[in-house]
């Protein structure tokens, strides 16, 4: 059974690099973002997961999801009980277990997407291992690094937070929104890529978004090794 | 499963029409529903395609619904629906839609929209109802004239070629005219250090050499147009025609705001894009050698209007139009004056007040105008600047702009001064402000130079505005007046409790509507120590020196293009029907929603007057 569901894994994996030629809205993608209490993998804690799904080109708000973690990686007094809304109540109390097997499922056969990746990864890391998760091969597109390459490109020289997620999102002519719990910065990421992708023109192939911002990554159930 | 809350689409759907009747559990489970689309500006999307029918609410973005012979059937921007033909009969019609800008779409399935239609009677009225109106739209422009496809709003950056073709200074014509015959193009620039100092045109290397006899090896330098004129990259196409028009240029660098060259645009390109504009008439106006032939070429202004009414060109930028028109047609009756009667025997400015200098203008306006003279003049000049005046004022009334009624004109002696007689007159209106003397010259400070060089006027304007700022009195009688005429919302309860249009009444959308907000902009524009004068601008620069708030400035904004677009309707059907451009408008002939929004802005017009007057006239009420 754990050899079938490697095999099946990595059928899909070598779906996913066929893909790679096409157009890429052929392409599903998982745009997803946290609150964390802060930037160090090492000390902080993820609060909550938001990810929205990209299918068709269009993002799908049916997939939408947005989940406080709860139990060890989480206490509930740093969420602050007002950030909490009544659907959240319903959800609240997810086992980040179940959240992050949902996720794993996800990840294997749609691209991740987020706004400044590295961030993202190295949480899923450290989250896959906490979890003693099965290794999940991942690909991931950043938007952010899209954006960098294009602004170079433009010899504009890159000003001081011209690369955060609003002021990007106002060179596609996208609104501008108040809220910014990890729902809403999935969802506004989902729109940014939608606006890079069509700007880069109607023929762009998930090959050419990949060379502007994507890496690879391996998620793992092992303990790091230490050399 | 529970719904996840999107919170920024929910906050978005509750503040849009008719989204907003819709229940909260409604709302929430059709924004799970919703596919998210982005559409790049240009995008042309044909209805009938999609398997499945959907329909489109804009997030963010501009489109224009065209019927399937290309007729313009509306535009639409944020919060606005399209598609809408699709989900409720299949698209009959066959509209397709084209992306104005870069847009942000929420689709909603045709499944989803029947089921929220079936459970609320608002949600699904509005939609037949907006259906209806578009319809309504099409019938309308297929009888009245084909509408032109307008581009007076366009960026000249997607008319021009973007390919800079360009030389030093010391190179010879021929090596010039190399590079533009390999290059194809009618005109090269001259660079140094990235700036532009020059150009070189086709016809230049005709005239300047082969027509002097000079050869191929005379310098660029030598022959070349030195820092020509040259025009800002986002600027409109309208500024473009205009200044080439008048200029009689035929290339027109565009630079970007360091002054380097990103493009140039030729009068062909500009000819190609536009086969119907008010550029035409510009041009025609200042090709004319006599005054008689001026009234025929703007007797095409009431039809030039309309199909800029119909193609639905905001009425702040018909009123750029008109004004430029009209300004183009004073300073083309000066120049056939100069030329029958002689060089002026000084510099003298032609002054517009009022609507002319507020950009407001439209059929059958009132003429208001003045000269402002170097220097005092003597009996024999004074004689040649009434004779002017005289001229003046007769054309204009020939062709279409009426006389002034209390000859507030250039022929009339009272209003022919010299700048310090001039700023000695708006000195006694803002010192010793009598409020009933300063209503009737409040159109005084409106003002704009038509003819003559810009500083005297700019020097008469900030001395005026600087005077004006600073004496709270003068504001604050200025204000008393403005609110002595008050918004109609009376008028409205008798006509909402009386639909059957039996009632008579005539709402006087010029005098019980724009008038009161052009004051309000005045005074606060005034107040701010702004010098501008269109309505619009006024407002928003009113509001960014801090004087006026957000709310209001962005609510007078919109109540005054709506009301204009109101009037420029009525005045269209009273000029067609009449001959007389008349500003009334027959209230049974309003949709629902249009009666609701006209409601609504009578009450924007009356907060802003209460808050105008607690804050420059308070205790004065």
């Amino acid at each position: 059974m754990p050899l079938f569901s490697w095999i099946q894994r990595r059928l899909d994996y070598g779906r996913m690099i066929n893909a790679m030629a096409h157009h890429w809205s052929e392409q599903s993608y998982i745009v997803l973002d946290m609150e964390t209490t802060g930037l160090d993998v090492e000390k902080d804690r993820i609060l909550s997961i938001g990810w929205v799904a990209i299918e068709h080109g269009t993002i799908a708000l049916s997939s939408a999801r947005h989940m406080y973690l709860k139990g060890s990686t989480v206490d509930s007094q740093s969420v602050g009980i007002h950030l909490i809304t009544d659907s959240d109540i319903e959800t609240l109390g997810k086992n980040p277990k179940k959240v992050i097997h949902q996720l794993q499922r996800l990840l294997s056969d749609n691209l991740l997407v987020a706004h400044h990746a590295p961030i993202e990864i190295a949480f899923l890391k450290k989250i896959w291992q906490g979890l003693d998760m099965p290794e999940t091969p991942i690909r991931v597109i950043d938007t952010m690094a899209i954006e960098r390459v294009l602004l170079n490109r433009q010899h504009h020289g890159i000003k001081q937070n011209a690369l955060r997620l609003a002021q990007c999102r106002s060179r596609y002519g996208l609104p501008d929104y108040t809220a910014h719990d990890a729902l809403t910065d999935a969802l506004s990421t989902a729109e940014l890529l939608l606006g890079q992708a069509s700007h880069l023109g109607s023929n762009t192939s998930l090959e050419s978004l990949f060379r502007l911002g994507g890496q690879e990554a391996l998620l793992t159930g092992k303990p790091a090794r230490t050399d | 499963m529970s719904v996840v809350e999107i919170s920024e689409v929910i906050k978005f759907l509750k503040h849009t029409l008719p989204f907003q009747f819709l229940s909260a559990p409604d709302l929430r489970s059709m924004a799970a529903a919703i596919s998210i689309q982005y559409l790049k500006s240009g995008r042309v999307l044909n209805m009938n395609e999609d398997s499945v029918p959907v329909l489109h609410v804009i997030r963010r973005g501009a489109f224009e619904i065209r019927s399937s012979d290309d007729h313009l059937v509306d535009r639409i921007a944020d919060g606005e629906c399209y598609g809408i033909s699709t989900v409720i009969e299949n698209n009959p019609e066959g509209f397709s839609v084209v992306a104005l800008e870069d847009s942000l779409v929420y689709q909603i399935s045709i499944a989803t929209f029947q089921s929220l239609c079936a459970n609320n009677s608002q949600f699904n009225d509005f939609f037949h109802q907006t259906r209806e109106n578009r319809l309504r739209k099409l019938s309308t422009s297929k009888n009245e004239v084909l509408a032109p496809s307008m581009q007076l709003n366009q960026s000249i950056r997607s008319l021009m070629s973007d390919q800079i073709v360009h030389i030093s200074k010391q190179s010879t014509v021929t090596e010039a005219a190399l590079v533009m015959t390999e290059k194809r193009v009618s005109s090269i620039v001259i660079l140094e250090h990235k700036r532009l100092v020059g150009i070189v045109t086709d016809r230049d290397l005709r005239s300047r050499i082969l027509a002097q006899g000079l050869t191929g090896e005379t310098l660029v330098a030598d022959i070349m147009t030195e820092n020509p004129v040259t025009l800002d990259e986002n600027s409109l196409t309208i500024h473009a025609q205009l200044l080439m028009s008048e200029r009689n240029i035929h290339h027109l660098p565009i630079v970007n705001k360091h002054l380097e060259p990103v493009g140039v645009l030729t009068a062909t390109d500009l000819l190609r894009s536009q086969q119907l504009s008010p550029v035409l008439m510009v041009s025609e106006i200042n090709r004319q050698t006599s005054y008689e032939t001026l009234p025929d070429i703007l007797s095409r202004l009431s039809k030039l209007i309309n199909n800029l009414v119909l193609s639905e060109v905001k009425p702040s930028d018909i009123g750029e139009v008109i004004a430029a028109v009209a300004d183009s047609l004073a300073r083309h009756i000066i120049k056939l004056f100069v030329a029958a009667e002689g060089e002026p025997p000084m510099p003298f400015n032609l002054l517009a007040f009022g609507s002319q200098a507020r950009f407001d203008q439209s059929l059958g306006s009132d003429q208001d105008n003045a000269l402002m003279l170097a220097r005092a003049p003597n009996e024999d000049e004074l004689q040649y600047f009434l004779r002017l005046g005289k001229r003046l004022s007769d054309v204009l009334n020939d062709c279409g702009f009426d006389y002034c009624p209390g000859n507030i004109m250039a022929s009339n002696p009272e209003w022919i001064m010299t700048q310090q007689q001039w700023q000695q007159k708006f000195q006694k209106w803002i010192d010793i402000p009598a409020p009933k003397a300063l209503l009737n010259a409040s159109i005084f400070f409106d003002i704009r130079n038509i003819y003559g060089e810009e500083p005297p006027v700019k020097q008469l304007q900030k001395d005026m505005l600087e005077r004006a700022k600073k004496n709270k009195i003068f504001i604050a009688t200025l204000t008393m007046g403005a609110l002595r005429r008050r918004a109609p919302l009376g008028f409205f309860r008798n006509f909402v409790l009386d639909r059957s249009g039996s009632n008579k009444d005539q709402l006087d959308l010029k005098h019980h509507g724009l008038a009161l907000i052009n004051d309000l902009a005045r005074i606060y524009a005034l107040a701010s120590g702004s010098s501008e004068t269109a309505t619009i601008q006024r407002l928003r620069a009113s509001h960014r020196l801090g004087v006026l708030p957000k709310e209001h400035a962005k609510n007078l904004e919109d109540g005054w293009e709506f009301l204009s677009e109101l009037r420029l309707q009525a005045q269209q059907s009273s000029w067609q029907d009449s001959g007389h451009a008349k500003a009334f408008m027959d209230p049974s002939t309003l949709s629902d929603l249009e009666r609701r929004h006209l409601k609504s802005t009578f009450r924007v017009i009356t907060h802003a007057q209460e808050s105008a007057q607690s804050a420059f006239a308070r205790g004065m009420g």
